[in-house]
């Protein structure tokens, strides 16, 4: 159970590589098909995404029009506003509208920071994305190697000490491995920030991709990238920390996978080197799974992003959410689930398609 | 007023209530303009010249005349300007924008008299014109702090003169226009941006977004970017007509308590608005920080309901005594951490016309049993709501009504909680069916005038006590409330409120519970760092040693 | 919380032989890192049953000894409001503990049945179900979690009922899987011929099939559920103070981490009971799926 598992790759990731009864049934059409067989089931996911999350926010027992007019509002103001905000409208009628102004790329005005939820998303996901990739990126290395250690030292002490700490790393609680790193690391030694993207003397670099370190470097501002990769290194290293251990498993199961194979024999015959072998075989032969992986766990770390980045005063699509929710604020609690969700399907498309193009058995056979 | 809106915030933080209160507080943005940032070069403007804020945000609207929370506080006090001002150290109100007023003996109509020296931060003369469009604009928005300007009728005879005019008595008008909501906008910039005064605003109004970019005022500084949820960052308005701010560059951190704890004890040039009185217990012999704890504005109070289709029980007088005797008071403000203080009454020590400690009720249970008897109701039982996920100077909503549980349940009265989203909770709370709430007041103005809107038949507070209905048992504290609006001597409007307070606490459905204290941690290099009750920090006189 | 997906695994085992794994349960519990496991859980359920013996202060009450360090008197130190912390972290093993566990089984019972009505009879009812299943695994849980319990009203109920409407699909496409390929099995081909009606085979013999996977599924996902419950409760969305709770205990933590002992121990005791449910469950796994077995020769 998890808040975030995915749809199809679940079944994908445990049939591992090579075909399998498990697998739905698209995986074995043509390309073209299959592409355009996923394309329209996402599509009628997100539709469904639309509704949900619109019935959802009309359900709320709060009266928006109390909420945003405060105490002290008079009955006539608040019809005034109920009036003025189509709230009185039928069901329907809402939500028509609201799809209409969503197609033409309008979401709404954000009852918390009075800005389009268009606008807002555009400020807050390029921070969320830093530290997902960041986070990402963490995770693939420190979890590739281990899992790759692991197979390769299989059932002897190293791959048992792998094994605890990939299990500590998906059983710590997120919220509570960031307070421990920054007791350690912000109070007691003093080494990093305590939160925020920089530090407030700091001029921001010059928008271009809204990722402050990648930014920074591209227009070549060292001292600026080096105090955003301050601010960034704690919440991505907290946020990589469940992936490492999943990332792990799924490695060492693919690398064993493709260990016993009868071409790796082979080339172990030929007196090829175990390092060899592993890099040019093992991880070719592995990497659909764990391209499966990543990409599931890329939509799942954004989202993971809420508790992190709330910890660490990081203005990400994560906060923005959970601010949205607990204020009920409608336009962007539609928003950020709209997005993120369009950010899950883009990704899991991805992956299928990535899995198929890696691994033609699995739309061929 | 007062006080509930929806904002969550993570437990932890404090202040998480926002206050509309009147007062809308916020920004104006100059032209600013300042496209943010764009002056990439890193040269890092900022070092000492930089004083950072760190708070955790309570936003709504930039736009003043639209809302207020103290996060906006802060910065609308930087940007923008007011007829008449009071300070952390004085409530009197005393000249700004206008150099003098002259009120009539009714105390029906004020004149103020304009200074000819101020201009906005883009050059323009600020005039009477300006001063009628911004009032105008936040009685036609119909939003939170419209209702200050109920039965107000403002003109503008001449470029320098500008008069307010009420049908009634009104001797709060100074301390009213000395609030956020009657911060005084740049009328020409607004216009342009989509901003109207007219009766239609509501409706065409559009200015809204344009000031979260933008600010259009008078003030020592000029907004120079917004970032949802991250930072505010003011800087120094070069064209400001009163003596210039110690700092070039003003940030407002959006920062959780535990991280401004660290923050302020690091740096220099730092504030941390939100710690707990509990939380900078810790800093008291860190030379590196001042504390400063002084009573905050808000008033914590139980509240029944008068209306006896809403409640049998929390409508009966007898009931509602014994509640008032069976709290335990000294509990209560332990649970609110150091320098919380009893609330004697409904007004803070920070208005004019508090009451004294001596009157404060205490906790008598052999009375409270036997009123709990005389009330006829047996084995009474009452749900307590109150708006959960949020707290007060460090206060938490869920844990203060479970403090009043206990209490009354050792009394033999069954008490189910009921917390509620705030949203939720201002939509219960605007029926004003609730049965018992626990709930908070920060008063718009510092005027003991503001308080009236508790006595039965007032449009606010008290319907939402059940108490829309002036009857021959409630005539007399009606007309009470009637005649503090109505006094024009500041001392006996005063007393008037005190007596109106201990009427209340004889027999009314308001318990006050306590006053809160709020504290302010800054690094010690920094000098004039006070508490504003109505502004929470006048930044631009914050300088260093 | 989020990505605390750990349980791929538990995708369609079904062509695993049954008699097969069930032979394996008791030996894989019989390894180190089950048994580990095993005697963590036990002695959080000694703690929470013993509860009232162990902890002897008032979880409660607050006192005026505030933010006093671990000492003789207080184990745990104090928190801000002068409760010993040790109490609550005992205490509050009687809300996470059980919560889980109902969380679990409300999620398993959605879960299967939607599963199981979705695999048995296929067709444009299993396409509409799987359907509601995709949408609701693509919408952002955390999201959709907090806004109910936002909307409902934040309580331990509301919360374990948001995770419970989140966290069902995994289970439906579990039991899914697992009652389609038993369902295709000959004899129950059979059997239905024979005229045997479909709740009869459903219950005789494709629900065999289903509970042993399921079961096992359920036991390692009641670390998740311990997990997600105090991410929620974090947020302050799940209990409500001054009720103990471990994750609203970890946010107090942060709110004054300078005692850093506020929200460390509580935060070790979801460790611990998380870390113990997955050392449990990783070694059910291996016997179930010895493909990905990890540790132990039974590959080959």
């Amino acid at each position: 159970m998890s808040l975030q598992s995915a749809p199809t790759s679940a079944d994908a990731v445990t049939a591992g590589p090579g075909p399998s009864e498990s697998r739905p049934s698209w995986y074995r059409r043509p390309l073209p098909r299959f592409v355009a067989g996923r394309f329209v089931a996402s599509l009628v996911i997100l539709f469904g995404i639309t509704l949900i999350s619109f019935l959802l926010t009309r359900a709320v027992p709060a009266d928006p029009a109390v909420a945003a007019l405060g105490q002290q509002a008079t009955p006539e103001q608040l019809a005034n506003y109920r009036d003025l905000h189509g709230l009185d409208d039928p069901l329907v009628v809402q939500y028509v509208h609201y799809m209409q102004n969503l197609l033409h790329g309008d979401l709404g005005v954000s009852q918390q920071t009075h800005n389009p939820v268009m606008d807002d998303l555009r400020d807050f996901v390029p921070a969320t994305i830093e530290l997902a990739l960041l986070a990402m990126v963490m995770a693939t290395v420190v979890g590739v190697g281990f899992g790759v250690l692991a197979a390769l030292y299989r059932d002897r002490w190293p791959d048992h000490a792998l094994r605890v700490i990939s299990l500590s790393g998906i059983s710590v609680p997120v919220f509570w491995l960031a307070l421990v790193l920054l007791y350690l690391f912000f109070y007691v030694w003093g080494l990093l920030p305590g939160g925020g993207r920089l530090d407030p003397s700091v001029i921001p670099p010059d928008q271009i991709t809204g990722m402050y370190t990648l930014d920074a470097l591209l227009q070549g501002q060292w001292s600026v990238f080096v105090d955003a990769f301050k601010h960034i290194i704690l919440p991505s290293a907290v946020l990589a920390a469940a992936s490492i251990g999943l990332l792990t498993r799924y490695t060492r199961s693919a690398v064993l996978d493709v260990v016993d194979q009868d071409y790796v024999r082979a080339a172990r015959a030929q007196g090829l080197s175990e390092r060899t072998i592993v890099w040019s075989y093992v991880m070719r032969a592995a990497m659909p799974s764990v391209i499966t992986v990543i990409g599931l766990l890329f939509a799942s770390v954004l989202t993971g992003a809420v508790l992190v980045e709330n910890i660490f005063a990081w203005p990400g699509i994560g906060r923005y959410g959970y601010q949205a929710a607990t204020t009920l604020d409608l336009p962007a609690i539609m928003g950020v689930s709209i997005f993120v969700a369009l950010v899950y399907l883009v990704v899991n498309f991805v992956v299928d398609l990535l899995y198929g193009v890696l691994d033609p058995r699995i739309r061929v056979t | 007023m007062t006080s509930l809106r929806p904002q969550g915030r993570p437990r932890g933080r404090r202040k998480s209530l926002a206050f509309i209160a009147l007062g809308l507080t916020s920004a104006l943005a100059l032209t600013a303009c300042s496209s943010s940032g764009s002056d990439s070069g890193g040269s890092s403007s900022g070092g000492a010249g930089t004083l950072v804020v760190d708070t955790s945000f309570v936003m709504t609207s930039f736009d003043p005349d639209r809302a207020l929370t103290p996060t906006l506080s802060v910065a609308t006090r930087g940007m923008y300007d007011t007829l008449l001002k009071t300070s952390a150290d004085d409530s009197t109100p005393q000249p700004s924008v206008a150099k003098s007023f002259d009120a009539s003996e009714d105390a029906k109509t004020y004149t103020f008299h304009l200074r000819d020296d101020v201009t906005f931060s883009d050059g323009t003369k600020l005039t009477s014109a300006d001063v009628l469009f911004s009032f105008q604009r936040l009685a036609n928005l119909k939003l939170g702090g419209s209702y200050l300007m109920d039965g107000l009728t403002v003109s503008a005879p001449d470029a320098s003169t500008f008069v307010v005019k009420s049908a009634d008595p009104k001797p709060a008008i100074p301390a009213m226009v000395s609030t956020p909501a009657f911060v005084i906008l740049n009328s020409a910039q607004v216009k342009a941006a989509g901003g109207t005064d007219a009766a239609d605003a509501p409706k065409t109004d559009k200015a809204d977004t344009w000031f979260n970019s933008n600010s259009a005022g008078s003030g020592p500084y000029v907004l120079e970017s917004y970032k949802a949820d991250d930072s505010i960052t003011l800087v120094r308005n070069d064209k400001y007509w009163g003596e210039a701010p110690k700092f070039d560059k003003v940030v407002i951190r959006n920062m959780p308590a535990a991280t401004q704890l660290l923050n302020v004890q690091r740096g220099s040039n730092e504030i941390a608005l939100d710690l707990s009185a509990t939380q900078s217990k810790t800093l008291a012999t860190n030379k590196s920080v001042t504390v400063l704890t002084d009573p905050s504005s808000a008033v914590f109070r139980l509240q029944l309901n008068m209306d006896p289709s809403a409640s049998a029980v929390s409508s009966n007088p007898d009931f509602q005594a014994a509640v008032r005797d069976g709290i335990n008071y000294d509990a209560m403000v332990q649970l609110a951490g150091d320098g919380a203080i009893q609330a004697p009454g409904l007004i803070p020590s920070t208005v004019p016309g508090a009451l004294s400690d001596s009157d404060a009720v205490q906790q008598d249970l052999d009375k409270a049993k036997q009123e709990l008897a005389d009330s006829g109701i047996s084995d009474p039982s009452v749900t307590l709501s109150y708006p959960s996920g949020i707290n007060v100077n460090g206060l938490d909503f869920a844990t203060l009504a479970a403090r009043v549980q206990a209490d009354l349940q050792a009394m033999g009265v069954t008490v189910k909680l009921q917390g509620l989203q705030v949203s939720n909770y201002l939509s219960e709370w605007a029926k004003g069916k609730m049965e018992m709430t626990v709930t908070y007041n920060l008063p718009d103005y510092l005027d003991p005038s503001y308080y009236s809107s508790f006595v039965p038949g007032s449009t606010s507070d008290a319907v939402r006590a059940g108490w829309s209905q002036v009857t021959p048992e409630n005539q007399d504290l009606a007309d009470l409330g009637a005649q503090i609006n109505s006094t024009v001597d500041d001392d006996e409007r005063a007393s008037l409120a005190q007596e109106l307070q201990r009427d209340l606490n004889e027999s009314s459905p308001y318990v006050p519970l306590m006053q809160t204290a709020q504290t302010v941690v800054s690094s010690a290099n920094l000098s004039g760092v006070k508490l504003d009750p109505l502004w929470t920090l006048d930044v631009a006189a914050i300088g260093t040693n | 919380m989020t990505d605390l997906e750990t349980t791929p695994a538990a995708a369609p085992q079904a062509a695993l032989p049954m008699r097969l794994r069930r032979r394996r349960f008791p030996a894989s519990l019989r390894r180190p890192l089950a048994l580990t496991g095993l005697t963590i859980v036990l002695f959080w359920v000694v703690v929470m049953i013993a509860a009232p013996w162990i902890a002897s202060q008032d979880p409660i009450i607050p006192s005026s000894d505030l933010l006093q360090g671990p000492s003789g008197a207080h184990w745990f130190g104090t928190d801000q409001l002068g409760r010993d912390v040790f109490s609550r972290v005992v205490h509050a093993s009687r809300v996470s503990l059980p919560l889980g566990f109902i969380l679990v089984v409300i999620a398993v019972s959605i879960g299967c049945v939607v599963g199981a009505v979705s695999g048995f009879f296929g067709g444009w009812v299993d396409s509409i179900l799987m359907r509601i299943v995709d949408i609701v695994f693509a919408f952002p849980a955390i999201i959709l979690a907090m806004v109910v319990t936002a909307v409902l009203g934040p309580s331990l109920q509301n919360a374990v009922f948001a995770l419970a409407l989140v966290t069902w699909p995994t289970y439906a496409r579990v039991v899914r899987g697992l009652v389609m390929s038993a369902g295709k099995a000959e004899y129950v081909q059979s059997v239905r011929l024979l005229g045997a009606s479909s709740t009869r085979a459903l219950r005789k013999d494709v629900a065999p099939n289903v509970v042993g996977p399921v079961l096992v599924l359920a036991t390692l996902d009641i670390g998740n559920a311990v997990l997600l419950l105090a991410g929620l409760s974090f947020l302050g969305l799940g209990a409500q103070p001054p009720d103990p709770e471990w994750g609203a205990m970890v946010s107090e933590g942060t709110a004054n981490f300078q005692a850093w002992w506020i929200g460390t121990f509580p935060g070790l005791a979801i460790f611990t009971v998380v870390l113990a449910f997955n050392f449990i469950g990783d070694s059910l796994r291996d016997a179930i799926d010895p493909r990905s077995s990890w540790g132990s020769g039974e590959r080959s």
